[in-house]
């Protein structure tokens, strides 16, 4: 064997990232006497290899060979070294590697281990995640063994299920029923060759890998001879054994597995049978029988199978008292629920994001446990989302059509340090499912993004899913974005106005080329009346190629301006409050970078209107389209019943033409594209809410302050300027930036709603 | 009367232009440079040259340089953006700043604002206030930027006017609001322009109607070579002798010309012939391999001459009996058709535009339909037919301006600018 391969899949199995590859020495010299741990490799290697040992409690080498011929040969010519080494190397992907895990069955029961989940978790293959979690988690992976049915008789253990069976097998502990399937005691009873048995682990391993001549009965209630003369293919080899094909095909086909038990008039005449096969509750009409048969009728089939069957009904009743007790999927059922993602709002908050198909009613309680916390989650507040990848993969072939699956819930306060999530799903019958959360990795706008861009919500299940999971998950996101520091450096172009009366704000993201259009315009009027430009740069990837344009731009027109550039993307209130700190002027002139003046004097105008109106709390121009219709002249409230009802400022009379008259009209609401504020004014009032994140209702909520102060706003129709709407943001057509439109929305109708409807009201 | 003339206001000329015809060889440079000599030449005149330099001659280190003569400079760029014409080197001002008080110019007379950018007229008035800035328009360039040729892209139809609108249908990759802005920065400069030239009032009206103010538009000609008397041509009956002079492109309309002759070969008018002089080696590859193909099959009646030295202009030009200059757009007011006429050759044009301003139909020329083969080659046959019209042509048609008219012309505008 290739000296690095060896070293690989021989290296200490407590190490290895593979949780089935590697060697175990303290396991190998347990089970294999006169060997001590210190020389078990050498032993293992020099001889123990060839004959047939284990490196592994997890790998069978005999087993492997038995049920992999060509494997056999293989070592048998001397191709290969072991059994071992062909599944490290080629049988992992598809071969079982252990007489009690099949890898079809696991696949089969859990479709959701897409070969992206394996990669995602660090699993070799799907037997790497069984050890690693799916048993753990309850998963199926053999007919003959339930990692829950075990526990449940064990009681209280460290390891997993699997793990647990095994250890008890390998150290001859009493044998515990794992299945409902397989009775030990029965067939320890009824089976002479077990006694006999060279190496044996118990009855459950020795009908499965003892040979057919020597293999007994799984239980009373099958008989292979009965159950062969009336399905003459079971017994042609394609299956392991009568009773496998029997649990895989005969079951569903009502055969009858021994004389006296007719399946499909017990399916028939007891309606709670077909409903809980129907349910998924129980897998098959035989485990149904098995788990319903009073003791008297057992007596009466004993009669003819010669044995009482008492013990299964027992475990399968306790099984359905410990209502608290962790039980997996239910033994081939048609419910599936899974957690792909998750979303850190910190500090201890979560978002889950995930999907489930099953039918209404399935799940009653939903509890994100991690160490000592369990926080409850409201499905009522569930977020839909659609997921047409888990109906191809998962859903369609179990008829499950509809797409829109998925959920995210948001549960406050649920992360303990240290401590891993898991999701605890409650079912009507009082079984618990569990299912792991996936650890979050994204941060600040990353996963503001992620978290809104999978879902599209409208009309009044808006306002739930927002109230419940959005808004709350976002403002923990919005406060860590926000309490990120920023700094920033100012470069001055030109004599820059020392006692300006005006200071004009201007931020810069995204398509920063229009400040050219901007100043060229501005530059035109010639002085005017004595201002100040600032424009902030909220945008560092554009830093370089700002800093050459300004450059030119200063060369090109000779106006002065400053340029002051931050050091992080912070959003249009926080560019601007920062713009206002280092402002000078009397007055503060909010403008968007994509608001061109039309008409020399426009900001001496302004200025003055403000001045003259005492009563006026910001003034801003009348707002036109490149075609001179009218952009803005004043917002007013409606409430947008495709948004949940929630109050949005509209734009008056917008795209007709602008009125005749002029003069100075008050407004609710008037936009922050181009406003003229007082400086203190502005200051007193904390600046633009950056809780607002990114853009969007600030100008509202800012307008709003300044009513509740008792000022006024209102458009001046003297001063006509263009806005070319929309020319400086991202595509609209985005959906993420749809949403956190309407995250910012939801603030301000939490702060606002009633507010306005009061205004509003007749 | 005399009367003791006072000194010309306008003493000192710059003429700058956006190429040097010792560098690049289009009309507007070519105008812009004999403006250039006929000022120079002119007692109490003196004229500067700047030209752009799109080949980069500078010296490192310095936008500005004097290869040829103290009388000329050469400004290589470094940056143009041609969607608004502006010029983006940040040096260009204050060096371009710099010539302007070493030559101290009254005038400065801008042929063209590609490469030099439009922002040089803000650098004119802020550095010298009391000058006069005067641009001579070529093409719809600042109204069209399809070349500034007012035909729709990709379809060649023929546009009237501009809009956001329209404009943002031939390039949608521009919004309407683009083509908004930049109508805006050109008009924030051209504000500072005194007086704009327009060679056709076709032009003119052209870009009065766009927004410029009506009396600030003057149209006079570009100047042009003198030729010596031309004799008259003495066309055969039966026989015609058609010449096509210049750039064989697509909108010059040198397939509706092909075709004409095409379905005269047809018709057995083997006397008609088409002389082809001309260059298409900058144009699109489709189009030179879509012009060799139809040159090489044109039948016998086709001759291709290939590229001509201008200077050669007027000895092909008598060797034809008519010109033609079958333009799919607009025009402006083409060399060619001053060319042809200073030798006394009827012009056959299109309909439209420049062309159909400069030659009256009947009178120095005819017209036919724009873009109608059938049309020109029923006109082309009329003519071969009937001698007598070509005569009566050669005897009403205008002369072309001369270039002391044009230069008298010139002058005149600046010293009132001036006064």
């Amino acid at each position: 064997m290739n000296a690095d391969i060896q070293r690989e899949i021989l290296q200490p199995l407590a190490s290895s990232p593979t949780a089935w590859c590697g060697f175990d020495a303290e396991w190998y010299a347990a089970v294999n006497p006169g060997v001590a741990a210190a020389g078990a490799l050498a032993h293992y290697l020099e001889s123990g290899r060839a004959t047939g040992l284990s490196p592994n409690m997890f790998f069978d080498e005999t087993w492997y060979r038995a049920s992999n011929p060509d494997v056999a040969e293989a070592i048998g010519a001397g191709d290969i070294g072991s059994g071992y080494e062909h599944y490290c190397t080629i049988g992992y992907t598809t071969r079982s590697p252990h007489w009690l895990y099949d890898d079809a069955t696991y696949a089969l029961y859990a479709p959701d281990l897409t070969d992206q989940v394996l990669v995602t978790f660090s699993c070799a293959n799907r037997y790497d995640h069984y050890l690693k979690a799916g048993a753990r988690e309850g998963r199926i992976a053999h007919l003959l063994f339930q990692p829950a049915i075990f526990r449940a008789a064990a009681g209280e253990m460290e390891d997993n299920a699997f793990v647990g069976f095994l250890r008890r097998a390998w150290r001859g502990e009493a044998e515990l029923v794992c299945s409902p399937y397989f009775d030990p005691t029965w067939y320890a009873a009824h089976t002479p060759a077990l006694a006999t048995a060279q190496r044996s682990l118990g009855a459950l391993h020795h009908f499965l890998t003892a040979p057919a001549g020597d293999r007994g009965e799984p239980r009373a209630e099958f008989s292979s001879s009965y159950y062969v003369a009336g399905v003459p293919e079971a017994g042609d080899g394609r299956f392991a054994s009568p009773f496998e094909h029997f649990l895989k095909v005969g079951v569903f086909a009502l055969r009858s597995p021994a004389e006296g038990i007719d399946l499909a008039g017990y399916v028939e005449g007891d309606p709670t049978a077909r409903e809980d096969i129907a349910e998924g509750r129980v897998r098959d009409a035989f485990a149904h029988l098995l788990a319903h048969r009073t003791p008297a009728a057992a007596a009466e089939v004993a009669v003819a199978t010669e044995v009482v069957v008492a013990e299964p009904v027992a475990v399968v009743e306790k099984v359905a008292e410990q209502a608290g007790t962790i039980v997996p999927d239910v033994f081939g059922s048609h419910y599936f629920i899974g957690v792909d993602d998750a979303i850190l709002c910190p500090p201890d908050g979560i978002v889950l994001i995930g999907w489930m198909l099953a039918p209404a009613g399935s799940f009653t309680e939903f509890t994100v446990v991690c160490g000592g916390r369990r926080v409850r989650l409201d499905p009522a507040g569930f977020v839909p989302t659609m997921r047409t990848d888990v109906i191809k993969e998962v859903g369609g072939a179990h008829g499950y059509h509809d797409p829109m699956c998925g959920f995210m819930a948001y549960a406050a306060g649920a992360l303990e340090p240290g401590e891993v999530p898991v999701l605890e799903i409650r079912r009507p019958n009082g079984e618990i499912v569990i299912r792991n959360i996936a650890t979050p990795k994204l941060q600040g706008l990353a996963a503001i993004r992620a978290l809104l861009d999978r879902f599209e919500l409208r009309n009044a299940p808006m306002g739930r899913a927002f109230d419940a999971v959005i808004g709350p998950a976002m403002t923990a996101l919005g406060r860590t974005h926000l309490a990120e520091p920023t700094t920033w450096e100012i470069q001055d172009f030109g004599a820059v106005e020392a006692a300006p009366e005006v200071s004009v704000i201007v931020p810069l993201y995204g398509r920063i080329g229009l400040m050219e259009y901007q100043l060229a315009l501005i530059s035109a009027e010639g002085p005017g009346i004595a201002h100040e430009l600032i424009y902030v740069l909220d945008d560092p990837a554009q830093r370089r190629a700002a800093e050459e344009m300004a450059l030119s731009l200063f060369a090109r027109f000779a106006v002065p301006f400053r340029l002051v550039m931050l050091s992080r993307n912070t959003g249009y209130a926080p560019a601007n409050n920062i713009g206002l700190s280092v402002a000078r002027g009397r007055q503060i002139c909010l403008m968007n970078s994509d608001v061109f003046p039309r008409d020399a004097g426009w900001l001496a105008r302004l200025s003055a209107r403000l001045d003259g109106a005492p009563e006026l709390g910001a003034v801003g121009p009348l707002l036109l389209f490149e075609d001179g219709s009218v952009q803005h002249q004043g917002m007013s409230f409606a409430a947008l019943p495709e948004f949940a009802g929630w109050w949005f400022p509209l734009h008056d009379r917008k795209g007709r033409r602008p009125l005749v008259d002029g003069g100075a009209r008050t407004a609710t609401a008037i936009t922050g594209a181009c406003m003229l504020i007082g400086r203190e004014t502005l200051s007193d009032l904390g600046g633009l809410d950056p809780r607002y994140l990114i853009g969007d209702f600030e100008d509202s909520d800012l307008c709003l302050k300044l009513a509740a102060k008792g000022l006024k706003v209102a458009v001046d129709h003297d001063v006509a300027m263009y806005h070319l709407e929309r020319q400086s943001q991202a595509s609209a057509a985005q959906r993420w930036r749809m949403n956190l439109t309407l995250y910012n929305a939801w603030q301000h109708q939490r702060r606002w709603g009633g507010t306005i409807s009061a205004m509003v009201a007749p | 009367m005399t009367r003791k003339s006072s000194p010309p206001a306008a003493r000192r000329v710059l003429v700058a232009a956006h190429s040097h015809p010792a560098i690049t060889k289009g009309g507007a440079e070519f105008a812009a440079w004999r403006l250039h000599e006929a000022i120079s030449a002119t007692p109490g005149r003196e004229s500067w040259f700047l030209a752009g330099a799109r080949d980069g001659s500078a010296q490192p280190g310095s936008h500005f340089s004097q290869p040829f003569d103290e009388r000329q400079f050469i400004y290589a760029p470094t940056g143009f953006d041609w969607f608004k014409f502006a010029n983006l080197d940040r040096h260009y001002p204050a060096e371009f700043a710099g010539v302007l008080r070493e030559t101290a110019p009254d005038i400065i007379h801008f042929h063209h604002h590609i490469v030099l950018g439009v922002e040089s007229f803000l650098h004119v008035r802020r550095t010298l206030p009391k000058a006069r800035t005067v641009l001579t328009l070529h093409e719809f360039l600042a109204i069209c930027h399809n070349h500034g040729q007012m035909v729709k892209h990709g379809s060649h139809m023929l546009c009237h006017e501009s809009s956001p609108r329209d404009c943002n249908r031939c390039y949608p990759e521009f919004g309407r609001g683009d083509f908004f802005l930049r109508k805006e920065y050109v008009r924030r400069f051209f504000d500072l322009v005194d007086h704009f030239i327009a060679p056709s009032h076709f032009l003119a009206d052209r870009y009065i109607a766009w927004g410029l103010p009506k009396e600030r538009v003057s149209v006079i000609e570009n100047i042009i070579p003198e030729a010596s008397a031309a004799p008259a041509a003495a066309p055969a009956k039966g026989r015609l002798r058609v010449g096509y002079f210049g750039q064989i492109s697509e909108l010059k309309g040198i397939g509706v010309a092909l075709d004409a002759m095409a379905s005269l070969l047809t018709d057995g008018e083997t006397g008609i012939e088409f002389e082809v002089h001309g260059d298409y080696s900058s144009q699109p590859e489709k189009f030179r391999e879509g012009i060799i193909g139809r040159l090489a099959e044109a039948g016998p009646n086709v001759r291709f001459h290939g590229v001509y030295e201008n200077d050669r202009v007027d000895q092909l030009m008598r060797a034809v009996d008519v010109v033609v200059v079958p333009s799919l757009w607009w025009e402006n007011s083409p060399v060619v058709i001053q060319e042809a006429m200073r030798n006394r050759r009827p012009v056959i044009c299109s309909d439209i535009g420049g062309m159909a301003e400069k030659v009256r139909d009947g009178v120095d020329g005819f017209h036919f339909p724009m873009g109608s083969a059938p049309a020109l080659a029923a006109l082309l046959k009329r003519l071969a037919h009937d001698p007598g019209a070509l005569t009566a042509i050669q005897k009403a048609q205008g002369r072309p301006v001369t270039p002391g008219e044009t230069l008298g012309a010139h002058l005149a505008l600046y010293d009132r600018l001036l006064g």
